[in-house]
């Protein structure tokens, strides 16, 4: 797996120097799953981020009935479990591979690892963060005011 | 172990020596893998043919007790074959004395009917009374031998048809004899067969349990081999040397350990560790956190300029 390669192009990791990716890729761990396995489910305790190498995830939710629905799917370099990693708390949706998925682990203890020796790297890190959601909270802003 | 700065380690691992001292442990390694496998695939080859000689030997007595029960079968067929013979000269004895009965009887049908002719020629010329007595008695007497041999003969006859269903029986059980002596013969050599295959397959099993054993030696070899390379490790290189990491401790923190991996694991570790990669460790937690070490960070204490570029240039809406 050409970890370095990916990571580069991923946005989480924009901004970054060569010399941060290449620490990044050395810190991250390699993690494959089948088509409909599940990576964590909603209200699991997790303490690391992913990033997608190839295939596609689903990010699933139950609703007020208990009833788990759709409501994204993941493509390669787009990252999922970073919510949980900044707000510590239960892992807020289930991701269960829609294909064969080869994804990168990053640890919490990793990531400080990263933020130890490149501090503004890992700002830039935690920026990227901010920035994919506060995209989606902007998307989700505009569609309840959709629908009020 | 002796203190050194990460470009030592990393120089000492470019050494000619060290060099040379990791081909020999990769050299130990793949005769240690080699070995593993021959031993275990020799090892279950052993196993499946002990099993499978076990199962010939089995089968083989099987087949001897169907040769036997075989066997067994003919020298009953022929005990009633001989029955049979024994029987039939009985019941051709008792045909020849009802043959002999019903000859007699025959006589004495012919002769009562030549006294029922001549009574009735008598009567017929002076019928009397004694003569008209004489003819009733001398038909009643014709008429008892001619019952008598009727009833002789149908029983001669069945005595005859018994003779031949004897004999018809005792011909077909001794055909069957020898058809059954031959499968009883065919069937022990079957056996025969067998318990050879099953010695075969046993000194198969005694050959392969050899190479074995002979295998499980040049896995021990390896193994000492690969001892002996990380104790030499330890005085070559002067560090602290496990199976799957070399250790050094980092000469500008006692509290750290520069770590050498040995190995290529992407399950085990925290991170996905590559062979002769370098790794920093604190004492308390050794290799169960790994990090790859760096010369060159960290970047805060430089000041980084991007960080600053970040956040005052290039928001969306401001001139750039």
């Amino acid at each position: 797996m050409d970890k370095l390669g990916v990571i580069a192009r991923s946005p989480l990791f924009e901004m970054l120097s060569d010399q941060e990716l290449d620490y990044v890729a050395e810190l991250s761990r390699p993690r494959s799953l089948a088509a409909g396995q599940v990576m964590f489910e909603e209200g699991a305790l997790g303490d690391s981020l992913f990033v997608i190498v190839s295939g596609e995830v689903e990010v699933l939710r139950r609703d007020a009935t208990g009833v788990q629905k759709l409501i994204a799917v993941l493509n390669p370099m787009e990252f999922f479990g970073e919510m949980s990693l900044v707000d510590k708390d239960y892992r807020s949706a289930t991701i269960r591979a829609r294909t064969d998925v080869e994804l990168l682990q990053l640890s919490a203890e990793n990531l400080t690892t990263f933020r130890k020796n490149y501090r503004d790297g890992f700002t830039f890190v935690i920026i990227n963060i901010a920035r994919v959601l506060s995209t989606r909270l902007r998307e989700a802003n505009t569609r309840l005011a959709a629908r009020l | 172990m002796k203190p050194l700065r990460l470009p030592e380690v990393r120089a000492l691992l470019a050494q000619p020596e060290f060099q040379a001292w990791w081909d020999e442990l990769q050299k130990a390694r793949t005769a240690l893998t080699t070995a593993d496998k021959a031993y275990e695939e020799l090892l279950s080859q052993t196993t499946l043919m002990e099993f499978r000689a076990e199962l010939t030997q089995k089968n083989a007595i099987d087949t001897l007790y169907r040769a036997g029960a075989c066997e067994d079968s003919a020298a009953n067929m022929v005990f009633e074959a001989t029955e049979l013979e024994n029987r039939s000269f009985r019941a051709v004895s008792d045909f020849e004395e009802q043959r002999f009965k019903v000859s007699e009887i025959w006589y004495r049908l012919g002769a009562s009917e030549k006294d029922l002719d001549e009574k009735r020629e008598g009567h017929n010329q002076h019928k009397t009374k004694k003569s008209e007595a004489d003819l009733q008695a001398s038909e009643r007497a014709h008429h008892t031998a001619a019952e008598d041999y009727e009833r002789e003969t149908a029983r001669k006859n069945r005595l005859w048809e018994e003779v031949e269903r004897i004999w018809a029986r005792s011909a077909e059980v001794s055909l069957l004899v020898s058809e059954q002596r031959i499968r009883g013969k065919r069937i022990r050599k079957q056996a025969e067969g067998m318990f050879a295959m099953a010695e075969e397959r046993k000194q198969r099993a005694r050959d392969l349990r050899a190479e074995a054993e002979a295998s499980s030696q040049a896995r021990e070899s390896a193994e000492a081999r690969i001892v002996k390379l990380i104790e030499e490790a330890r005085e070559r290189f002067g560090c602290a040397a496990g199976e799957e990491f070399l250790y050094f401790r980092q000469t500008d923190n006692q509290k750290l350990a520069f770590c050498v991996s040995l190995v290529d694991d992407g399950e085990t570790y925290n991170v996905e560790v590559k062979p002769l990669t370098v790794y920093s460790v604190d004492r308390q937690r050794g290799v169960s956190f790994l990090e790859p070490a760096r010369a060159d960070a960290p970047s805060a204490d430089e000041g980084d300029q991007r960080m600053q570029d970040f956040m005052l240039k290039g928001r969306k809406g401001s001139a750039p």
